[in-house]
């Protein structure tokens, strides 16, 4: 449903993405591995609209996307999470994830009716919040939460706006391992025919999660295929695996 | 409380919230001679107001915002002295126009720019507004401004009132009083919230498909418009106008008001407005050439110890004890 | 019956006290920008009105002035016009004065107007001032007092028959302009071209504009600019220019060589030739009086300049008014007491129009030249009791 062809995107001479050709399928459970400076980051950028290509297309269930606005992109269903937490840091997380699901809901510019009197945004975004064990929390501005926390509202946000494809960028970093199950329950819990690309260096969370693991190097894709497939690459253990391991 | 249910409840008017203008009325009875400033308090008020919108809420820096102060101001001047336009409240609707029509034309060149580029593209705005004044001083006076206007009664009833600013001050609190009853909505709108998302974290504002930029601009032009109706009082209430209410030393004035109060919390502007203007007001009188001695250190030290302005301590102190409550 | 009679005379004594102390006591409200950029001209004022109170103790006669200082801050008008307001309903002031800025004088018109206060202006210069108020009387200057009087004297006293004019672009700028040109083509003088240069707020680079005045070969070239860093950038540029050298004298009102100003003006300024209605070199024994006086008051290095004198002036018209009513300030009656006023001022012999409620001075003609390592006014030529012809003419709001 979300994929790129022939994507390339250079800053001067410095190339960091090369000719990507990239599939991610209805209802897939991806993962985007790679060493740093890969350019996994900048890929998830390219797909979202942040950065333009220098060359390629995107394509969104077959419709060239490669020109629309990030903003469109969202409201046709591509979301995703930062690296780094990229939150209303002075808001509390209701409202963190109320905002997300009034831009979804296209109420997000009504200057009339009080934000409190949206029942339907607000009772999505404490089910949600629910959904990330983040129920005592709601109340609390981020600045007060653990980094830990801060990355699940995050993922809150991100399911507020109800994506057919979900890019999630290191959502585990910062997350102490005992809690990146609320993590996987979460995703586990989305309805099946939504797409989840995850890039993430925990290797362990990777083989629990991803269905298909894309192994991407210095811009281009390296390698492709099903866990078993990828962990049994000599090459793929030489330039990445081995060393993470 | 759950969460849910404060921000349901949140925008649900306070018992306090009366207190202001209870006591502005009081002012009305009680201080009967110092009606001509407490008509510029109220004017300050409203300015600083308008400020919080693009500045406390939409996190838009900006140096320039008395162009539209003064957009607003001449525009009442100019109609009343060119095309004997004196009718006051539908000066103040033409004010508002005028000011938020420059608001967005200005807003959609602007906002594109960030950080100190916009701040100098507001202040270049607020220079340009100055100088077209200056050069058609045949229709503002420019420096000498514009005497002798006078205003019709108003609502036909009541006639300005040029030595004690009785109609004047009820006038402006009426004015004051339903400008923030909207802002008071804007605020607590889901547009409100989206604007201190703007303010809080721009990047993730647009990974949640908002129109960034649309919602700035519009906030820009509401906030213009406003600033407008502050200017249209100022020159409705003096019956007079001149090139100082285009200047930096407004736009800098208003921001230290809404600052000292605290910006993105609606009541700063009545709190900042009040606490600089009195406290100025007082000293000026007792040290007229000594007063801004007094001002300055005031203003250091809340800079020093009360980075979020007066209701922040306020805030912070209930934090505290709700703190130690629990 | 003894009690009874000592606690009556007692009452009557009293009340007879208090009616001489109520009568004994005028309170004169002075509205200045005592503060930010006006500070340096609020002083001026304010030490000319003390110089007049401390070394003419006997002017007042037996009432007593009692001072109320309010600052004006901004040039916006509505400082300006808060500070009167509050001091005619608060402190219940009998007289207001002060008034640098033109916008806080014309801000304040219909209070006085209202109020019933006299205002005496003590500087504020945009002609039409006077005719916002039948309350208003100016001590001070009109812009076309020197303006007028130097187009009058460019033909006559230097004898020029062309003249190119530069000017700051706002109000002062343009009313001296056309006062200069009134005076100098009534005068059988030319204008030959009228530069603009820029705004009085920074000081531009005045090179383009001197060279299109030079390149016009006028015989005198006219200049109004703001006071302090303005005067000196004209001075350094009619220099570097060699302006003199081909024959082109720069004039100009005295603005440009304000006595606390014309020391730091450096030998540049020597040849400048202006008009104004005062300088600290003028030689008259009021004068001569004045400037010792202040300098024992406020230091050897100070020098009132024009807006000393006309705090100085404007007390005098003030100790005027008290004397003629007696201590008891009637708003008409102090009008009509200062219409026709006549007084030797350390500017020369002043008084007021009794039509305009404006004021008729000696305009002075003189030219910067170094004497005793400083730089000295040279009287050149006095054109006496000069009225502001704006007024006279009836130019624009100057009609009545």
């Amino acid at each position: 449903m979300l994929e790129t062809k022939g994507l390339c995107k250079s800053f001067g001479a410095l190339e960091v993405a090369r000719d990507i050709d990239f599939r991610l399928e209805r209802g897939a459970r991806q993962a985007l591995i790679g060493p740093n400076g890969a350019g996994k980051t900048t890929f998830v950028n390219l797909l979202t609209g942040v950065l333009a290509p220098s060359r390629g297309s995107v394509l969104l269930e077959g419709k060239d996307v490669t020109t629309l606005a990030q903003a469109s992109r969202v409201k046709r269903g591509i979301a995703r999470t930062f690296q780094i937490n990229q939150l209303f840091r002075g808001l509390t997380v209701l409202e963190n994830v109320c905002i997300a699901v009034s831009e979804r809901l296209s109420v997000g510019g009504s200057m009339l009716r009080p934000a409190g009197a949206r029942a339907a945004v607000i009772e999505e975004a404490s089910r949600l919040i629910g959904m990330l064990k983040l129920g005592e929390d709601a109340g609390r501005r981020i600045v007060e939460l653990p980094y830990g926390r801060q990355r699940l509202v995050e993922i809150a946000i991100a399911l507020g706006l109800n994506p057919r494809a979900l890019l999630l960028d290191e959502p585990a970093a910062g997350i102490p391992s005992a809690e990146s199950h609320i993590l996987l329950d979460a995703i586990a819990t989305l309805p099946k025919d939504i797409a989840v690309l995850i890039i993430e260096h925990d290797m362990d969370l990777v083989f629990r999660f991803a269905e298909r693991i894309t192994v991407m190097v210095s811009g281009a894709i390296f390698a492709e295929g099903t866990p078993a497939q990828i962990a049994g690459n000599a090459e793929v253990r030489a330039v990445y695996l081995g060393n993470a391991a | 409380m759950n969460a849910a249910t404060e921000l349901a409840r949140r925008h649900r008017w306070r018992w306090w919230e009366a207190l202001p203008w209870i006591a502005a009325l009081a002012a009305f009875f009680v201080f009967p001679t110092y009606l001509a400033f407490g008509t510029q308090v109220l004017i300050t008020i409203l300015f600083a107001l308008s400020l919080d919108l693009v500045l406390g809420y939409a996190g838009i820096v900006t140096l320039g915002h008395a162009a539209f102060f003064g957009a607003g101001a001449y525009t009442v001047g100019m109609l009343a002295a060119h095309w004997g336009w004196n009718e006051p409240i539908s000066g103040l609707v033409a004010a508002a126009f005028v000011a938020g029509a420059i608001g967005l034309a200005s807003g959609l060149v602007l906002l594109r720019t960030h950080g100190l580029a916009l701040l100098m593209l507001t202040l270049c705005t607020m220079a340009l507004l100055e100088q077209a004044a200056n050069m058609g001083a045949a229709w503002t006076g420019g420096f000498d401004g514009m005497p002798g206007l006078s205003f019709s009664r108003i609502l036909g009833l009541f006639s300005f009132d040029v030595l004690y600013f009785r109609s004047q001050y009820l006038y402006t609190l009426a004015v004051l009083f339903l400008c923030f009853v909207l802002v008071r909505m804007l605020v607590y709108s889901s547009f409100g919230q989206s604007l201190t998302g703007v303010r809080e974290n721009l990047l993730r504002m647009h990974a949640v498909g908002a129109p960034v930029r649309t919602r700035q601009v519009l906030a820009y032009t509401v906030s213009a418009a406003l600033a407008g109706v502050a200017g249209a009082l100022f020159t409705q209430s003096n019956t007079y106008v001149n090139l100082a209410v285009l200047g930096l030393e407004r736009s800098a004035g208003v921001m230290i008001v809404l600052i000292l109060g605290g910006y993105g919390r609606l009541y700063g502007a009545f709190v900042g407005a009040i606490a600089y203007m009195v406290l100025e007001h007082s000293l000026a009188k007792a040290y007229p050439t000594a007063w801004q001695l007094g001002l300055g250190l005031t203003l250091v030290l809340v800079a020093l110890y009360a980075r979020n302005g007066v209701i922040g301590i306020l805030v912070s102190l209930r934090r505290r004890f709700a703190g130690t409550a629990r | 019956m003894n009690t009874k009679l000592t606690q009556l005379s007692a009452a009557l004594f009293l009340t007879a006290f208090a009616a001489v102390a109520l009568a004994q006591t005028v309170k004169v409200g002075v509205v200045l920008p005592y503060t930010g950029g006006g500070a340096e001209f609020a002083q001026q004022v304010d030490r000319g009105i003390q110089t007049f109170m401390k070394h003419n103790p006997k002017a007042f006669g037996p009432y007593k002035i009692e001072i109320v200082k309010r600052d004006s801050k901004n040039p916006s008008g509505a400082e300006a016009k808060t500070a009167v307001q509050e001091l005619i309903v608060q402190e219940k002031v009998d007289i207001l004065t002060g008034f640098i800025y033109s916008g806080d004088a014309i801000a304040s018109a219909s209070l006085f107007t209202e109020a019933k206060r006299p205002a005496v202006i003590m500087n504020a210069g945009t002609a039409w001032i006077t005719n916002l108020s039948p309350m208003i009387a100016r001590v001070s200057f009109s812009m076309w007092h020197a303006g007028h009087a130097m187009g009058e004297a460019a033909a006559k006293n230097v004898k020029a028959k062309t003249a190119v004019v530069g000017y700051s672009d706002f109000p002062p700028g343009k009313d001296s302009l056309d006062a200069f040109k009134r005076g100098f083509e009534a005068s059988g003088g030319k204008v030959i071209d009228e530069i603009p240069m820029g705004g009085p707020g920074q000081v531009p680079d005045f090179t383009p504009f001197f060279q299109r005045a030079k390149d016009k070969k006028p015989d005198v070239f006219f200049v109004f600019v703001p006071a302090g860093d303005h005067a000196l950038a004209v001075l350094k540029t009619y220099g570097a220019l060699g302006m003199r050298a081909a024959g082109i004298k720069l004039i100009g009102p005295g603005d440009i060589t304000q006595d606390i100003k014309l020391q730091a003006m450096g030998d540049n300024a020597v040849g400048l030739i202006t008009i104004h209605h005062y300088n600290a070199d003028l030689d008259n024994a009021q004068n001569k009086r004045f400037v010792e006086a202040w300098k024992q008051d406020f230091g050897p290095n100070t020098t009132p300049d024009f807006m000393g004198v006309q705090g100085y002036d404007g007390m005098a018209a003030i100790a005027h008014v008290v004397t003629t009513l007696k201590g008891k300030i009637d708003a008409d009656a102090a009008i009509n007491a200062l219409r026709g006023w006549k007084y030797d001022s350390p500017r020369g012999p002043i008084s007021i129009d009794p039509r305009t409620r404006d004021i008729v001075m000696n305009e002075y003609l003189s030219e910067v030249v170094k004497s005793g390592g400083r730089l000295v006014q040279k009287n050149i030529a006095t054109l006496t009791a000069v009225k502001d012809m704006c007024k006279e003419l009836g130019e624009g709001r100057c009609k009545q």
